[in-house]
């Protein structure tokens, strides 16, 4: 066989394996995303209920949870932090969640706080609710603290973005989160974090 | 070797189309496109009850979308600047000059109103062009709800109408991590606000005495009951402020009727509630037969009745009741079997009502129960729930009971 026989061999072969090299980088390139391991974001959502004035309680919605795969179960808990001083007389708490995300269990008050007036996990509206009346002088909160005023388990059914988000009654006036102080029977204003995973395959 | 070759060749030019079928069947659009996300502008409320001559805020709000093509952190898109047209019909006006009545949310980033103009629009509207802008990167909102403005409204003429958004003139711009050149969020849908301007005839209306229907509308007699008074109790023979009504026709369409005296009877409903009786003549309400009213006490939650006899929460869309005759031998409905249940006493305008029993109002019951606050009897006062002429821990419970009550109807 001579040299130009070679190459008329060779070169197709070579051409047939950069054809199949490119088709299979491009394939893996355009399908990396599928491949990805389960990724994980905590995004907080800011939100202050009143813009005129400077916040005094700081409602957050976290989990401190490491496994969110799906199928796996994670604790949620509602934590309020007073800027100061606070005796409060009212708390109304509602948290939104997908149900097609989520499927959410355990609903109980935080440690150290009084019985609810009301409490559920509303499938009819898709609301975590937890409504606090308290009696007396209110519930005192010093300047710092934290408390977890309510906490649940929630399942995660299917990848995608879940989100438990405190209503603050601008969407359904009926679900507004408030804080209402013993000596002035006003809502305090408060920010929000809310609880935002991003689910992956 | 000829065939060979030719055969290698057919081989090669095989193997290269059936790559470029596998390629072409995979998503391969890279290019940019003309916007970096699709966003929702919408207002809120979606409804409003305006009386004549009042003024109320309605909010523009922006859900800034998904950043297109983008996964992970941070893939909604942040909002700098709306161009927006807001129309409405002439039950409204913008008072004054436009720039007065509209005030950007610094909150959600947003730092001056560029421009709010009136122009006329069809069908005799009016349509307000605005621009909210701002001119940093600062304190930018991505997400959903982002409260982008407020606009004033006053009602100057009774009747119903909508509030609306001009997609073809609503544009928004917004800052893309992805892209220093691709700023422009499409504005891929628009929601308004259904409003109805009522005459209440001043803002503390009195009750009306029953004066004799003129004739030329349909006249509701009724029977009610509020669910903690008896036929006994000493501060619950009048109601002072008397009950307001909102009569709702088959075509959705709604009037409002308030400070309408109802009057104790020495009857009882089967729990014990004194029954009380009333009557108001439908004025420019057209309607006769499936109609559902609502009927809002001083210090009660509003309730709907849709049905002659009704006992427990109404659900279901319109009404039932029938035959309204335009004379005082009307036919009577009784409500009194779900009487209206109190605890709506404030808000964030202290004692004026919200339509909410919340955390607000027990507090301010609960402060009026610790100073005791009384009443002479046959007066009115608003934390008095049982009609005893003072405000004592029976309020407070009674309170409970309606939040437990509503709430388990909500949710």
């Amino acid at each position: 066989m001579n040299k130009s026989n070679v190459l008329k061999y060779v070169i197709p072969i070579i051409a047939v394996l950069v054809i199949a090299e490119s088709v299979y980088l491009v394939n893996s390139l355009i399908s990396s995303k599928d491949s990805m391991s389960k990724v994980v974001d905590i995004v907080g959502q800011d939100y202050v209920s009143d813009e005129t004035s400077e916040e005094k309680v700081m409602l957050s919605v976290v989990s401190d949870s490491e496994d969110y795969s799906v199928g796996s179960e994670v604790t949620v808990n509602v934590l309020m932090v007073s800027k100061e001083e606070l005796l409060a007389d009212a708390i109304n708490l509602y948290v939104s969640y997908d149900p097609a995300m989520t499927e959410l269990s355990d609903l109980a008050a935080g440690e150290g706080m009084p019985k609810p007036t009301f409490e559920k996990i509303s499938d009819k509206k898709n609301m975590v609710v937890m409504n606090y009346y308290i009696e007396d002088n209110g519930l005192a909160f010093e300047p710092g603290e934290g408390r977890i005023l309510a906490t649940f388990k929630a399942k995660i059914l299917k990848a995608g973005v879940l989100n438990f988000d405190l209503s603050t009654g601008i969407e359904d006036k009926d679900s507004a989160t408030m804080i209402v102080e013993n000596s002035t029977s006003e809502a305090v204003p408060f920010s929000v974090s809310n609880l935002r995973v991003e689910v992956l395959e | 070797m000829k065939n060979k070759l030719g055969i290698i060749t057919i081989l090669i030019l095989t193997v290269a189309l059936a790559a470029g079928l596998v390629l072409i069947n995979r998503n391969q659009d890279t290019r940019k496109s003309a916007h970096f996300a699709e966003a929702k502008m919408y207002l809120m409320p979606d409804e409003l009850l305006f009386q004549k001559g009042g003024e109320e805020l309605v909010h523009i709000y922006v859900d800034s979308g998904d950043i297109i093509g983008a996964s992970g952190t941070n893939q909604k898109a942040k909002v700098q600047n709306i161009q927006t047209q807001i129309c409405f019909s002439d039950n409204l006006e913008i008072t004054g000059e436009p720039k007065d009545s509209v005030n950007y949310v610094a909150s959600s980033g947003f730092e001056q109103v560029a421009l709010a103009r009136l122009e006329d629009g069809t069908n005799g509207k009016k349509c307000l062009s605005l621009a909210i802008v701002s001119d940093t990167f600062d304190n930018l909102k991505s997400g959903d709800g982002i409260d982008v403005a407020t606009i004033k409204f006053k009602a100057v003429k009774v009747g119903e109408g909508t509030i609306s958004i001009n997609q073809e003139k609503s544009v928004i711009s917004g800052e893309n991590a992805a892209s220093d050149s691709d700023k422009y969020i499409k504005v891929a849908n628009v929601a308004g606000t259904n409003f109805s301007v009522v005459d209440t005839g001043g803002p503390e209306p009195t009750p009306e005495p029953t004066s004799p229907p003129t004739g030329n509308w349909p006249v509701l007699k009724f029977k009610m009951a509020f669910r903690d008074i008896d036929s006994g109790a000493k501060c619950g023979e009048t109601i002072s402020k008397g009950v307001s009504i909102i009569a709702l026709g088959p075509d959705g369409s709604k009037k409002e009727y308030n400070g309408i005296n109802v009057v104790r009877t020495e009857a009882s409903n089967s729990k014990g509630n004194a029954i009380y009786e009333g009557m108001v003549e439908l004025k420019d309400f057209s309607f006769a037969d499936k109609v559902a009213i609502f009927v809002k006490g001083p210090r009660d939650l509003q309730w709907k009745y849709g049905e002659d006899k009704q006992k427990e929460f109404y659900d279901k869309a319109g009404g039932t009741l029938s035959g309204l005759t335009k004379g005082a031998d009307t036919k009577t409905f009784d409500f009194s079997e779900f009487p209206l249940i109190p605890g709506d006493v404030t808000s964030d305008v202290e004692g004026v009502q919200d339509g909410q029993i919340d955390g607000r109002d027990y507090s301010y019951v609960k402060a009026a129960a610790a100073e005791r606050k009384t009443v002479s009897a046959g007066e009115f006062l608003a934390t008095d729930f049982d009609g005893d002429c003072g405000t004592y821990s029976r309020d407070i419970n009674a309170l409970l009971i309606s939040i437990r009550e509503k709430q388990e109807q909500l949710y």
